[in-house]
């Protein structure tokens, strides 16, 4: 048995969504700082031939952040078949308070709170995330920060010997149609019964659904971020401490459903039972060169007008 | 044959130009065959009367881009135009016997094909005005930097106290140190782009237009999106600054990198002619068989190709929508966005816009 390892998400902004903000910013929030919900999509990983040297690349799927992330009825549409994520979203007006530690320990804390609150409820949060943000709207500069709460789970979970392997072609069309019938865009569904005469349910009835299905057959079927052949996404991060916390699920099998052929599948289970004491979350998303820290988008090139009007020439 | 546009096909096929009623058409076929195509509405403001209100644009995200324009040479335009005639031969080996498909995008790779040279042997001599620009932008940047270097918190400082290490190592990031080792096999993180195509008005044609996002682990700039220099590094020179710059995008106002559509028309036209030159080969060869006999030469092996011939081809051949119509002119408005994105693909050869072969999901 060996420790259980996760891929942390990468968020991917798009141009539309900073315009976005800027809007937000200056036609409604204007100097309220207080919390705003805010959308985003998550896409699983995907194959990539490279035509060049031959052989395929893994591509890991990004959270995405459109125009509509704010809930503007013209927003981009999410791509088909992405996860839908619900996050907080607060921007600072001043750079001293964005960087500051305390006041995004606090937020942080209070979303990991209501995570941990809501699992409590037949609701469960299960894909919240949280951007921090500064706009320096004269210069078109994003200070910004994405956190993707996850509990750590005491003791941690593991992964069978062999690891995660390639899962049955079959089992995942199969997954992938029960996924599409229960047509919400979450992340991650509960399948149980044999080859052909598969069915599915959300994640919050797990205890009533899986009464009587032995453990080997329990299977966590998750739209999966990660590329890696060894690590499943952050995702089914907080899926499976919900699973064994609220309906003491300690034994199952992850179906990780990516793109193409490359779907894995793997059996995890919990070493013991879970801690009594409250759980702690990470989560903060690290910055291009693998640490903790905040990002900056430079929009300048592409909207500052008195560039634009220099590149025009 | 009942599809009305079908009936004027020839004419716009004649006149060169490409009508905005075809336009929704072929984005319609386009998404319906490669849902990683989608439509949009952009902002409402700007929206083209002429488009429905929510079929304004299309657009694919996260197309990745596996390396520099530099890296490869992609200059020579005979060349170009030898590999389309030898795509019309792979496509009539397609309708062979066997149906065996042939391997991923062969007759997209227009350029492809070709080893790397040398770094020093291909990189093109830049012309006056791209050096005139790129010092330009340099010298920008640094003026607009140098204030900004206070403003920016210190990154060490400012994760202290934030999170604790996650017990065990449970998190499988790659350091900036892994990334640079394996870059050179398997790259983890690749440059990725956002692929838009709008219908420009003025000249009766589609738009291709570009948004690049930044290598996730790129050592040195922490920008997000790229600069429009960056960009340009994936466009071979022959093109950066010249068919390629950077315009705003109609539906957004975002300075977005896109080819200039004069000569889309003229180019779409030589490679229709060229797929319905190939047609009457095929016709001759099986003249009674009907349509789906007809699809296989052109452009059923063409989408078999673009979706990775993953299915068997005799399915894909059922499940075509526009199996029909295939009588007078060989090429159907529908599939015109396709064809369209094999000639864009000619143009900025390193970002993998015709990765149509993701699966739907």
């Amino acid at each position: 048995m060996a420790p259980l390892q996760f891929q942390p998400l990468s968020s991917q902004p798009t141009p539309s969504f900073w315009s976005a903000l800027n809007s937000l910013k200056l036609d409604k929030l204007k100097l309220d700082d207080s919390e705003q919900p805010m959308e985003a999509w998550l896409e699983e990983s995907r194959e990539i031939h490279d035509r060049e040297k031959g052989g395929t690349i893994g591509v890991s799927g990004s959270v995405g952040l459109g125009s509509g992330a704010f809930g503007q009825e013209s927003g981009e549409r999410p791509p088909a078949g992405s996860v839908e994520l619900k996050g907080v979203f607060k921007n600072y007006n001043t750079i001293e308070e964005f960087k500051a530690t305390e006041t995004k320990k606090e937020i942080f804390n209070s979303v990991a709170d209501s995570i941990l609150a809501s699992f409590e409820t037949n609701a469960p949060q299960l894909d919240t995330f949280l951007l921090v943000t500064f706009a320096d709207l004269k210069k078109y500069i994003y200070h910004y920060w994405f956190a993707f709460p996850a509990v750590v789970s005491k003791p941690a979970w593991e992964i069978e010997e062999g690891g995660l392997v390639a899962a049955e072609d079959q089992l995942v069309a199969e997954a992938r149609k029960l996924a599409d019938d229960l047509s919400n865009r979450s992340g991650a569904l509960l399948v149980r019964g044999p080859a052909g005469q598969r069915t599915a349910a959300p994640v919050k009835d797990a205890t009533a659904f899986f009464e009587g299905v032995p453990s080997s057959e329990r299977i966590v079927a998750f739209h999966d971020p990660s590329h890696l052949p060894d690590a499943p996404g952050w995702p089914v991060r907080n899926v499976l401490f919900y699973l064994a916390s609220k309906h003491g699920l300690s034994d199952v099998t992850i179906l990780c459903l990516r793109s193409g052929s490359s779907s894995r599948i793997g059996r995890v289970s919990l070493p013991g039972p879970l801690s009594a004491e409250k759980p702690t979350f990470v989560g903060w998303e690290r910055n291009k060169i693998g640490k903790l820290g905040s990002r900056v988008a430079d929009l300048g090139p592409m909207m500052d007008p008195a560039r634009l009007a220099d590149q025009a020439v | 044959m009942n599809n009305p546009l079908l009936s004027i096909q020839s004419q716009y096929w004649a006149v060169r130009d490409y009508l905005s009623p075809e336009f929704v058409a072929a984005g319609d076929f386009l998404t319906f065959k490669f849902p990683v195509w989608q439509w949009e509405k952009g902002d409402p403001s700007r929206a083209r009367d002429f488009l429905p209100h929510d079929k304004q644009y299309l657009i694919t995200r996260n197309v990745p881009c596996l390396r520099r324009a530099t890296a490869v040479n992609y200059t020579d335009a005979d060349e170009d135009a030898e590999k389309l005639l030898s795509f019309l031969d792979e496509a009539e080996e397609v309708a062979g016997p066997d149906g065996k498909p042939r391997g991923d995008d062969d007759w997209v790779a227009t350029h492809i094909g070709r080893g790397q040279l040398p770094y020093l042997r291909i990189t093109p001599l830049p012309t006056q005005p791209l050096a005139n620009l790129n010092i330009k932008d340099t010298a920008d940047e640094q003026i607009d930097e140098i204030p900004d270097m206070d403003e920016i918190p210190d990154m060490d400082d400012e994760a202290v106290g934030l999170e604790e290490e996650d017990d065990a190592v449970r998190i499988v990031h790659p350091s900036a140190a892994e990334v640079n080792s394996t870059a050179g096999q398997n790259l983890l993180q690749v440059r990725t782009y956002d692929c838009l195509i709008s219908y420009d008005k003025h000249y009766q044609t589609p738009r291709f237009w570009l948004y690049g996002y930044d290598e996730p682990l790129a050592d040195s700039a922490e920008q997000n999106p790229l600069t429009p220099a960056q960009v340009f590094q994936d466009v071979p020179a022959d093109y950066a600054f010249k068919t390629m710059t950077m315009e705003a995008f109609p539906h957004s106002g975002q300075q977005l990198a896109s080819v200039h559509p004069c000569k889309h028309a003229s180019v779409m036209k030589k490679f229709i002619d060229r797929m319905e030159a190939a047609q009457p080969t095929e016709g001759e060869a099986a003249p009674l068989t009907s349509g789906s006999k007809k699809g296989k030469w052109g452009i059923g092996g063409m989408v078999r190709k673009v979706t990775g011939g993953s299915a068997p081809p005799a399915d894909k051949k059922e499940k075509e929508p526009s199996g029909d119509g295939e009588g007078s002119s060989g090429v159907q408005v529908d599939f015109y966005l396709v064809i369209f994105l094999k000639f864009i693909a000619s143009i900025v050869p390193t970002i993998e816009v015709d990765s149509t072969t993701a699966t739907a999901l």
